[in-house]
């Protein structure tokens, strides 16, 4: 009897070791990896709740967009991932982006904002007088500036290091955008 | 799922900890690799390491209608190449003066104030012809996947290929495939290099802006020029907050709002910009000289071959 105790007692700390690996291994997982980490808890309660992961590849991001009618992109997360809204028109103010030919995720071009959001944009324009899209910090033209040509893009603002022609940095500022005749 | 609890089935966990731990380490490793490259590839390098060799060939920007040429060329290039490929191509005319002005500090032209304020009708005016451009209704005519082959033999059908390091900061990237790139290349030989080149040297237009906008000059400018438009009725400290502030004002507050900045510019504010413009615009020239001829050389060296397109259209 008392050997088999001392065996389960030995078994026990052994599934408790066993149990604690996955728990000791979690830490290591890089940060850059958040929100996937955020999205496991949800999982685990076995909750079917939606979570956007940004996309892996940059051609996951354009045979989407293309597919879409609109031609200047902003994404949310880097490389064309997350939430998104695409524009062939100008929008004066991203708090309300709507208007003509604006289309997206989720109903964007209603009362969706996109004010304060993008992390990506690419200009993927129909050829044009007009093909260069200018974005701007503020609503209605206001504010820094900055310009993409036709078939340019900016893959990852949170890098730091692009920013409008008034210095602030580009990552989650872009609050209206126009088209115009080209960036130089 | 069906191997739960054999031995087997712990080694494809193992694997994705491996991955995370690869990962962790990987990371970091690669940003401090972007960041440590970082300073060499702008602002560390450029003029003290390179300017003692005087350039051969000081050759400027090209004149205003070879660039007027190029343009042409290369949207005919485009064009025949649509053609080739099953699609339709029109092409445009230049716009109209008026909309090629842009007054990135002060409006200081009272003319152009009066007639267009701050320029929200120009914007306005741009958008009504994007929608009644030929080009556009084609491609909007177009069944999704039409639509989705025509930007692809555009524009690319993966954006991917041509690289340029700003000297504002980020990373700008392009297709090196589609039309656009096949027209480009054609006429400069060396794509990537007259990419990379030509989109730092239009980077050198936001980063000039930037510098002036930061200058202590500019500032103590600011002083007298925001004293006269508040004696106007408008109390701002900067013509962006004079901007900002018409927001809701309408067609007319806007034109009283940008004929006051124009006025008020007259008194020093505009030819203090204008100064400061030019100086930090040399500076940014000099410290990236060696864009900027690569730029113009490429430029140079495809108006020959542009101007034999033009002409070939004409015949």
């Amino acid at each position: 009897m008392r050997r088999i105790h001392l065996v389960m007692a030995g078994g026990a700390m052994l599934a408790a070791l066993l149990a604690g690996a996955p728990a000791a291994a979690s830490p290591a997982q890089p940060g850059p990896a958040g929100s996937a980490h955020q999205a496991a808890p949800a999982d685990r309660d076995g909750r079917a709740e939606r979570v956007d992961l940004p996309r892996s590849t940059p051609q996951d991001g354009a045979r989407a967009a293309a597919a879409a009618d609109g031609y200047f992109y902003a994404y949310e997360h880097a490389w064309w991932g997350g939430r998104w809204c695409a524009w062939a028109g100008n929008a004066s103010n991203w708090v309300n982006p709507g208007g003509a030919a604006t289309t997206g995720q989720w109903g964007c071009g209603g009362d969706y904002g996109f004010d304060n959001i993008a992390t990506s944009v690419w200009n993927n324009g129909v050829y044009h007088d007009y093909d260069a899209v200018r974005m701007r910090t503020g609503a209605f033209l206001t504010g820094g500036s900055m310009c993409l040509s036709r078939g340019d893009y900016w893959a990852d603002f949170t890098l730091g290091y692009q920013a409008f022609d008034d210095g602030t940095p580009a990552d989650n500022q872009i609050s209206s955008h126009y088209w115009g005749v080209s960036c130089s | 799922m069906r191997v739960r609890g054999t031995p087997g089935a712990r080694r494809p966990r193992r694997r994705a900890v491996v991955v995370i731990v690869t990962l962790a380490v990987a990371l970091p490793l690669a940003a401090s690799s972007i960041t440590g490259a970082w300073p060499g590839s702008t602002s560390a390098a450029p003029p003290s390491t390179v300017a003692p060799s005087p350039d051969p060939a000081p050759a400027g920007p090209v004149t205003a209608e070879d660039r007027r040429i190029l343009v042409r060329a290369e949207s005919l290039l485009t064009r025949d190449c649509m053609t080739r490929d099953g699609f339709q191509l029109w092409l445009g005319t230049p716009p109209p003066a008026d909309e090629l002005l842009s007054f990135p500090y002060v409006v200081d032209d009272i003319a152009w104030a009066r007639k267009h304020g701050f320029g929200s009708d120009l914007v306005a005016a741009v958008d009504v012809r994007r929608r009644t451009d030929p080009n556009q209704r084609y491609v909007s005519g177009l069944s999704p996947e039409r639509r989705e082959a025509f930007l692809a033999t555009l524009n690319g059908a993966r954006p991917e290929g041509l690289e340029a390091r700003l000297p504002s900061g980020g990373v700008m990237r392009r297709s090196a495939e589609g039309c656009t790139s096949e027209a480009q290349r054609r006429l400069y030989g060396d794509l990537a290099e007259w990419y990379r080149s030509s989109k730092v040297v239009a980077d050198l237009t936001g980063l000039r802006q930037r510098r002036v906008l930061a200058d202590p000059a500019w500032t103590a400018a600011l002083r007298p020029w925001a004293g006269c438009v508040r004696q106007r009725g408008f109390t701002v400290d900067t013509p962006e907050q004079l901007r900002q502030s018409v927001g809701t004002r309408g067609r007319a507050g806007e034109i009283a709002a940008a004929v006051a900045e124009a006025r008020c510019a007259q008194d020093g504010l505009a030819a203090t910009t204008r100064a400061l413009d030019a100086r930090h615009g040399d500076e940014l020239t000099a410290a990236y000289h060696q864009e900027v001829a690569a730029r113009n050389r490429l430029e140079h060296g495809a108006v020959p071959r542009a101007r034999a397109v033009v002409d070939a259209e004409h015949e």
